[in-house]
């Protein structure tokens, strides 16, 4: 179900209109959350609910019989592993590598495999990798295993973060089930803000910018202008950004009306002085989660060997690459990070550049050069190749018509000075006098700035996208 | 504390808790969204193109002359003039852009047709509605899912209220240069005005060459055509065909496709069907390549009106202007015809 759709805001008015009746008492409102959640899922994916409640269930089974088996829970474990990389694997990877075989044994001569073209089930990079991290906490003892099967899928199927995050960990979010957590007005209020601003970046934003970077990458011809290209992934860097911060924002405010608190996903990543750094403000449900999971094991106690942590690295942001989709070029985007991130770590260029007057400022706009040069690979699709020749168009930084461009996409450039003026405003350091005033005048200025943003949602969306992570 | 700031701090905790913070939210996006809605000047007037869209898929036993094809019939074929020559008949458009003629398509249209005598169907033809590439939009893209469709018949006032404004209106506007870009007028007789401002008449060919280049006309595909002809005229429905004219350019690049025109008369006469002879050349100004202004579509309206009338009658249709002979081709002399007429539009 989109949440840009008439049938989302009556799902919502339902579901609301509800909740005062159930919310109390545990049973009732936890049976409320995972049916509705259901619902919400079957709504645009009903072929594939299966897929969600099985492995939901062989790891609540699996993290049962871990505490009741103490001494099978590393084999209890690998079942639940196989489990969700298993069925993640057969829905997103496997024609991936039936394609890649087919290449190198079509040089033998050989027949090739047929490949499956399964649908890939909405969500399903997320919700297991939430199932993967209950049953691992559980393994490590660092979370008890709840025997409530209805509780266990009101956290795994939670519908405001369920089909693209933000990846909620059972230990942060189970204990809030435990309790009803009444929902102040200042919680309420906080909550619509989130909601009106995700929809505002996704709808006004996001959607209206994202015709301009269709149209230059599905151009048969390569556009030969390096102003073009840095303006287009730009806009791309926008739209990215706002589509999936929009739908975390939507997905927390909607949290703050239940009373429960999902993570922040976004912490104005644009104004990152490393790409490490941009690792921690971008996506950051998913990077702690390979931090957690993948990163720190591989490290081991080998913490201060450099070249662990580099390969550590390496091994997280390709898979991170990888999670992301079943092509070469989210691999490359994830060796590319990879690539500055071990420049950094070897040079420290970011931390000296800190050191020096303007440093900070020259920092900032490197790693988000990066950053948009990455979002080539990104966006690409299969055709890797097409990428670098972009990325070698960008490099030679001729930016003679850059007027022209700016131009022919007026509205396009307002949106992005919107989005790069936010990050302005967390970047530089407002004068307390202003702080303390917007604070003083937050009663009047709040509403009103909610209203427009309101008023230019209904008004000023885009044409309808899907959120680009619900392909993920 | 100062009396003005006593009342001060009181009001506001008033405003505050009487109104709330999100009533005075609501009250704003209302009250900006009624001044939107009211008084923003829209380019496109008449009803939304979703709303035109579903009304046409909703139409059943709709009117006497059906008009069928794309987005060329759409905005080059009015109801409105048609009706003038056809007195008694009500006319209605059912074509739908990007359509091909595809069988649901040619299947559904008599189910859009009054029963009774005196039926007349006016096909509207491009080479392209006969590829494969036009096969999958049109008519059978146009339907929604059942929740969107119950929204456009029931909830459309609401939805056309709350229609989204073009980015590059949005800024037009803010302007005050409300003339440019693209307008449409979408009438609930099925057809619509459509032009831009400046005009554009490389949009179209530009397009098609990228997305139409590589199409040809499949013989199964006029196949199928000719069938529902045959089986249209069995029912004692006259059958009309049509090619509304295009750009010079864009003429061109559909000869590719390999449209053989002389033959498909033949074709259509043997199935009992009738060709209207329309002049081609650069008088009919389209102002995006593909698509004529209003006042020429009222021009060829009223001559395909005229031509449709006289041919119903059983008299000769009337001579075309600027052109000597009779105003429906028959296959003996399209070849002729043909070669006069691709010689004038190099």
């Amino acid at each position: 179900m989109a949440f840009d759709s008439l049938e989302f805001v009556a799902f919502i008015a339902l579901f609301f209109g509800l909740w005062p009746l159930v919310r109390a008492h545990n049973t009732p409102r936890w049976l409320f959350m995972a049916a509705t959640s259901i619902l919400f899922y079957a709504w645009g994916s009903y072929q594939y609910v299966w897929v969600l409640l099985t492995t939901g269930y062989i790891d609540y089974r699996a993290a049962l019989a871990m505490e009741k088996y103490p001494k099978h829970k590393k084999r209890l474990l690998w079942v639940s592993l196989a489990a969700n990389l298993g069925m993640l694997g057969v829905f997103k990877y496997l024609d991936f590598f039936i394609g890649n075989l087919n290449s190198v044994t079509a040089l033998a001569g050989l027949e090739p495999l047929p490949m499956l073209k399964l649908e890939l089930p909405i969500g399903i990079s997320f919700y297991t990798f939430e199932s993967m991290s209950y049953t691992i906490d559980v393994y490590r003892g660092r979370f008890k295993a709840t025997n409530n099967v209805i509780k266990f899928y009101a956290f795994l199927s939670l519908w405001p973060r369920l089909a693209a995050g933000p990846i909620v960990r059972a230990g942060q979010f189970i204990p809030q089930l435990d309790q009803y957590n009444p929902v102040t007005p200042m919680k309420w209020w906080n909550g619509t803000r989130l909601i009106v601003y995700g929809f505002f970046k996704k709808l006004v934003i996001a959607d209206q910018v994202a015709g301009a970077v269709d149209t230059a990458f599905r151009a048969a011809t390569i556009n030969q202008s390096a102003a073009y290209w840095w303006y287009v992934m730009l806009l791309f860097s926008v739209q990215i950004y706002g589509d999936f911060s929009g739908y975390s924002d939507i997905a927390r405010g909607l949290g703050k009306w239940m009373g429960v608190e999902f993570p922040i996903n976004f912490r104005h990543p644009f104004v990152s002085f490393s790409v490490t750094k941009v690792w921690t403000r971008w996506h950051i449900s998913l990077v702690n989660w390979f931090r957690d999971y993948l990163y720190y094991p591989i490290i081991g106690r080998n913490y201060r060997s450099k070249v662990r942590g580099n390969i550590a690295m390496t091994t997280v942001l390709v898979c991170s690459g990888f999670w992301h989709g079943a092509m070469w070029n989210f691999i490359v985007w994830g060796l590319w990070h990879s690539l500055f991130t071990w420049i950094e770590r070897d040079t420290q260029y970011p931390e000296r550049l800190l050191k020096i007057r303007g440093g900070r400022h020259v920092a900032m706009l490197i790693t988000f050069a990066l950053f948009m040069l990455s979002n080539v690979f990104f966006r690409i699709g299969p055709d890797v190749g097409r990428a670098f020749l972009i990325v070698g168009r960008m490099l030679t930084f001729t930016f003679g018509d850059v007027v022209n461009v700016v131009k022919e996409h007026q509205y396009e450039t307002l949106a992005a000075a919107f989005v790069l003026g936010r990050h302005a405003w967390f970047y530089f350091e407002i004068p307390k006098a202003v702080t303390a005033w917007r604070r003083r005048v937050r009663f009047y200025t709040e509403p009103l700035e909610l209203g427009i943003l309101l008023a230019a949602v209904v008004f000023l969306r885009g044409p309808g996208h899907q959120f680009i992570y619900f392909q993920f | 504390m100062p009396r003005a700031s006593r009342q001060l701090g009181l009001g506001r905790r008033l405003l505050v808790r009487g109104l709330g913070r999100a009533g005075l939210a609501a009250l704003v996006a209302i009250a900006l969204g009624a001044a939107v809605g009211l008084y923003w000047p829209r380019k496109d007037k008449g009803l939304s193109e979703e709303r035109w869209t579903q009304v046409k898929l909703d139409a059943r036993d709709r009117a006497d002359v059906l008009v069928l094809g794309d987005s060329r019939a759409g905005s080059g074929l009015l109801p409105e003039v048609l009706g003038r020559h056809l007195p008694g008949k009500v006319v209605f458009n059912w074509s739908f852009s990007n359509n091909g003629y595809t069988k649901a398509y040619l299947d559904d249209v008599e189910q859009v047709l009054r029963k009774g005598d005196g039926r007349v169907i006016i096909a509207s033809i491009s080479p392209y509605a006969f590829t494969p590439k036009h096969q999958v939009g049109g008519y059978l893209g146009a339907r929604k899912p059942w929740f969107t469709e119950v929204k456009l018949r029931h909830a459309w006032r609401l939805l056309d209220f709350v229609r989204p404004i073009p980015k590059w209106e949005f800024l037009d506007v803010l302007r005050g240069r409300t003339e440019r870009g693209w307008h449409h007028v979408y009438r609930d007789d099925g057809s619509f005005d459509g032009w831009m401002v400046p005009t554009r008449p490389d949009f179209a060919p530009v397009r098609a060459r990228h997305e139409y280049i590589d199409q040809r006309v499949s013989p199964a595909i006029l196949d199928g055509f000719f069938e529902h002809v045959a089986s249209w005229r069995k029912q004692g429905i006259a059958v009309f065909v049509v090619r509304p004219p295009a750009s010079v350019e864009m003429e061109a690049l559909e000869r590719e496709s390999q449209f053989d025109e002389a033959a498909f008369i033949a074709r259509l006469e043997a199935a009992g069907g009738r060709w209207v002879e329309i002049p081609r050349g650069p008088q009919w100004e389209s102002y995006d390549g593909s698509h004529i202004p209003p006042h020429k579509a009222r021009e060829l309206s009223t001559l395909v009106g005229r031509a449709v009338q006289a041919m119903l009658r059983g008299d000769a249709p009337p001579a075309l202007p600027g052109v000597p002979g009779a105003g429906a081709r028959t296959a003996t002399t399209a070849s002729a015809s043909t070669t006069a007429t691709s010689t004038a539009t190099r």
